[in-house]
């Protein structure tokens, strides 16, 4: 990674975007170069599966002209500095002239909030103790061999065994021009996971059980995954999911739902998806979609979003999190902010364009500044509004206490299958386990649960939520947004969580439809 | 962009660096650039250009032990670096037994009779787009809606080389456009959502004036039209309706069933909702769902990032389940038939469903309504809550209309369903003719896939709820 040469060609574009008029006065222009070193292994049942590192690296220069944005991106870096100048002349040519292109054909244009933190030069890099390259490929297969032998011991009924490691590091250099000063911030990011699934099958059912939300994904290094106990929770989603062939189907009806922190996570997540400020102005309508947050932004600061249980707060400083950083991909440095405090909606996740959007449909000046929340997943993509580590806050209570206060109801974990509404009010998940409760005792395992409904009322049946404690930090290492598409691995955080009221449903859609054509279907 | 003998140059590098250690494999390049105009409420918000590129190397040794790297980058330097990798991965791991079969060189290029390229798009046909979101404003700005749209070009390059010898190159560009019109926000318009789209591999072919003329005839209809909920306490019978899914909606299903479904290895893990049930009748005779990149319009893709040349599979045949597609690992690992579908990143699915359709035209299917039934243009956000039975769940989007006796009558609000796929399929009895569709999720950029889907009509669709 040679960022002395990254940096050299990124000052050579912006003192050539410097040169043109729109952008010397009051235009804009930042540049992104990236490497990215990513590794993968899996293990089906006791066989390695071709392991995979990858290398990328690129550059990606956007530019605002005249109230309109404009992004090319070129890949390789590794070229000689004559060939990367001329491949990066060539690409700010097409960015400034995809600005005008914006400016002939669009209503409006973009005005940038001051940046209220703006050190010329700035450094970042993610705590590690163990950088992932330096721990030998044997041993990484060690944890995949035992992780999988634990499974295969645990039941005689799985039909799939799978574990898989991925580790990705990446080096940016984020450099900007704005009103004649320049601006270079070095970050280091390390990222790693392992996700375990297994499949129990009796030759008619097969159920699934899997671990943490999408594996257990973890900022930092390689210390992060030898610290797991890997091999009691692949034991434990072994025999649940052979539990689960003999359990008895979930019912169809309204109960009180305790959600286990994996869930939790990804129920916060795509509430998340919501509380996005561009949704605000149609940014995603050719995609999945706008946000029911739209008609509450009027009274942010005062809105009941939810009940008072309802701690909802963005923090990309948080140790661990998928969505930590120091800066984001517009030089805004990380920040920890309540979205919604008490139950109040107190702020939507911004950049710098947005905060003037935002006051303007408000007529007033709530937001000050952006709150750092602009990233992008490679060089070849414009940054957009993403989620950093977005988490619902520990209460004091603990999960039995939690469980005590049911009189009827169900504890659900692991996320099989999610579904939104374009106004991301309307929700579906199906989930891997459910367990029944009865005047508050746990009772029998139901298999395949699910649970739907509308989240406004969600949320407003937050009544309780356990302590610090049992807080589980689950990262989501492929949230998708954007076109053109982009990943983006990103940060949740929550307690188990309970709600009331909450109508359950069978993943068997005979038992969820009940009757129909006339003849009774088969029920619970 | 490199072209064809630049990519030979690229990729047969890499396997004489391979042959040299005495190493088996297969050297796969990919060059694209995909360029976008996308607007939000009649702002072009993100205009871009990506350009990306990567080489991956899978090798084996003589014991089968396997291993792969992938690099951004050309230069020789950098593909021996990542042969370096590569070979490091292969001196840690076992013997695999699944590796797929290096392929040798065919006798026949399908490739050659078509390429699938248009220069005009591959220069991005920038004037068509941009009159494109001129027109689309003055249209939105006559009805006081708002208008989101999408407006993209792009091509790619492949070439395959292997040890054996096997060197294939293929090119193809792409297009696509989409429209939203929307109501304004906070006004009595605001429930408005009116869709459009329409792909070809070449961008002069795209219609947009036809694209436009069917988001304006949604939208009028969704302004005048009055609103039914039938989840009111009123209208509580109508939780089973009959449908007509238009292409969109159709095609979406398609994908979650290429990715669920129409693969060996959903098939192998018994999570697809054929397993076990090759060979026997599934849905209704009416339905045939094939694998075919060579139908009319399609993007081609005549080999996959094995070399191996794209078969035509037939999934469903006149209701029959008939097999499902395999790249080389998969066809190992599950005993199934090889058919060319290997993906870069090791997956395999389908990329070009044809689902056959009839002569009906879509007023057709409208007009012979006797009950009530919905007209639906899209899905949003949808998902399987149980892949092996093939249960299907999302919400309604951009117009749900309701159409009684023959002719629409109402807007609904968006609907949440779910269904069993193979129930729903049992249960068409009208189609329209195929028309081309473009998925739009690809995360790693454009894909040679296209889909040719009809618009369908359905008995007794089961609905679960409305959104608002």
């Amino acid at each position: 990674m040679d960022m002395e040469k990254a940096k050299k060609l990124a000052h050579k574009i912006l003192d050539s975007a410097a040169m043109i008029r729109g952008i010397k006065k009051g235009g804009y222009v930042d540049v992104r170069c990236m490497y990215v070193a990513q590794e993968a292994i899996a293990m089906n049942s006791t066989l390695v599966e071709y392991p995979n590192c990858m290398r990328e690296s690129g550059v990606g220069i956007r530019v605002l002209l005249n109230g309109c944005w404009g992004f090319a991106s070129f890949p390789d870096l590794n070229q000689p500095m004559a060939v990367l100048e001329s491949k990066a002349e060539k690409a700010l040519k097409e960015a400034i002239e995809l600005a005008r292109v914006a400016k002939r054909v669009s209503q409006g244009r973009i005005t940038l909030a001051p940046l209220l933190h703006g050190a010329e030069v700035s450094r970042w890099e993610t705590p590690c103790q163990v950088n992932p390259s330096s721990v030998a490929l044997s041993e990484k297969i060690q944890v995949l061999e035992r992780a999988n032998e634990s499974m295969l011991n645990a039941s005689s009924y799985l039909s799939v065994v799978y574990s898989k490691l991925n580790f990705r590091g990446v080096d940016k250099l984020f450099a900007s021009y704005e009103n004649g000063a320049y601006r270079f911030i070095f970050q280091h990011f390390l990222t790693g996971g392992i996700s375990l699934y297994v499949y129990a099958s009796d030759g008619n059912d097969v159920q699934q059980r899997s671990y943490g939300c999408f594996g257990k994904n973890i900022g930092g290094g390689f210390e992060s995954i030898a610290a797991l106990d890997i091999e009691t929770a692949a034991r434990s989603i072994a025999e649940e999911a052979e539990e689960l062939l003999f359990a008895d189907e979930c019912p169809n009806e309204e109960l009180d739902v305790i959600l286990l922190p994996d869930q939790c996570c990804l129920h916060v997540h795509e509430t998340g998806h919501g509380l996005e400020g561009d949704r605000n102005f149609g940014y995603e309508e050719t995609y999945i979609g706008g946000t029911y947050v739209e008609e509450a932004l009027p009274e942010i600061g005062m809105h009941r979003f939810g009940s008072e249980s309802v701690n909802l707060v963005a923090d990309a400083t948080m140790s661990g999190g998928y969505g930590t950083f120091g800066f984001d991909d517009e030089g805004v440095p990380a920040q920890k902010f309540f979205l919604v405090e008490k139950g109040i909606l107190k702020n939507v996740l911004t950049s710098r364009e947005t905060i003037a959007q935002l006051n303007n449909v408000l007529g007033r000046e709530y937001f000050s500044g952006s709150n750092g929340t602009m990233r992008a997943y490679s060089s070849s993509r414009a940054p957009l509004i993403r989620m950093t580590n977005i988490c619902l806050l520990p209460g004091t209570k603990s999960l039995e206490d939690l469980i005590a206060d049911v009189e009827q109801g169900i504890i659900l974990t692991g996320s099989y299958s999610w579904s939104m509404s374009k106004d991301r009010r309307n929700f579906d998940f199906g989930l891997e386990r459910g367990i029944l409760i009865k005047n508050g005792k746990r009772q029998k395992v139901v298999k395949n649960p699910g649970y739907r409904g509308d989240n406004i009322a969600f949320w407003h049946s937050l009544e309780e939520v356990a302590g610090e404690s049992e807080f589980e930090i689950s990262n989501i290492p492929n949230c998708g947004k954007g076109h053109p598409a982009q990943y983006r691995p990103l940060g949740h955080g929550s307690p188990p969580a309970l709600f009331r009221n909450v109508q359950i449903y069978n993943r068997m859609p005979d038992f969820a439809l009940g009757v129909r054509n006339g003849r009774k279907r088969r029920g619970v | 962009m490199e072209g064809r003998e630049e990519a030979f140059e690229i990729v047969t590098c890499a396997e004489r660096l391979i042959r040299e250690k005495g190493l088996f494999g297969t050297v796969l390049w990919r060059a694209q650039k995909l360029s976008t105009l996308r607007s939000a409420r009649n702002f072009l918000h993100q205009p871009t250009v990506a350009r990306e590129q990567a080489l991956k190397i899978s090798l084996f040794d003589e014991k089968s032990r396997a291993g792969s790297a992938t690099t951004s980058s050309r230069s020789r330097e950098a593909i021996q670096e990542s042969l370096q990798e590569a070979e490091q991965l292969v001196l840690c791991v076992e013997p695999y037994p699944y590796l797929a079969e290096l392929i040798l060189q065919p006798k026949e290029f399908p490739e050659e009779h078509m390429d699938g390229w248009d220069e005009e798009t591959a220069e991005g046909g920038m004037k068509k787009r941009e009159s494109f979101f001129k027109e689309a404003k003055k249209a939105v700005d006559r009805l006081g809606l708002l208008a989101s749209a999408r407006f993209y070009t792009g091509n790619m390059e492949t070439a395959v080389a292997n040890t054996l010898g096997l060197l294939r190159y293929h090119r193809f560009t792409i297009s696509s456009c989409e429209l939203t019109m929307t109501g304004v926000p906070n006004t009595n318009l605001k429930h408005i959502s009116a869709f459009a789209a329409r792909s070809a591999k070449d961008v002069c072919s795209i219609d947009y004036n036809e694209l436009i003329q069917e988001a304006v005839e949604s939208a009028i209809l969704q302004k005048h039209l009055p609103i039914v909920d039938p989840f009111s306490k009123k209208r509580k019978r109508y939780k089973e309706l009959d449908v007509i899914l238009s292409p969109y909606a159709l095609a979406t299903w398609l994908t979650w069933l290429n990715w669920y479904a129409f693969n060996g290895n959903a098939l192998f893990n018994e999570t697809s909702v054929l397993t076990g049930k090759i060979g026997q009748l599934v849905v209704s005779q009416d339905i045939s769902i094939v694998d075919d990149w060579r139908y009319d319009h399609m993007i081609p893709a005549p080999f996959d990032a094995e070399g191996f040349t794209r078969a035509r599979v037939p999934i469903i045949e006149e209701g029959i389940a008939k097999g499902v597609v395999c790249g080389g690992v998969a066809s190992k690992w599950s005993g199934l038939p090889r058919t060319g579908h290997a993906l870069m990143n090791d997956y395999t699915w389908p990329l070009h469903l044809v689902f056959t359709g009839d002569d009906y035209t879509l007023d057709d299917l409208m007009e012979s309504c006797e009950r009530p039934t919905l007209f639906i243009t899209s899905f949003n956000y949808p998902s399987m809550p149980n892949s092996k039975e093939g249960v299907f769940t999302g919400t309604t989007r951009h117009g749900t209309f309701l159409i009684e006796e023959g002719k629409i009558c109402g807007i609904v609000p968006p609907l949440r369903f779910m269904e069993r796929t193979l129930d729903v399929f049992s249960r068409i009895y009208m189609k329209t003719e195929p028309m081309i569709v473009v998925e739009q999720d690809h995360y790693e950029g454009i894909e040679e896939s296209s889909y040719a889907v009809p618009a369908v009509k359905i008995e007794n669709f089961h609905f679960v709820g409305s959104v608002s």
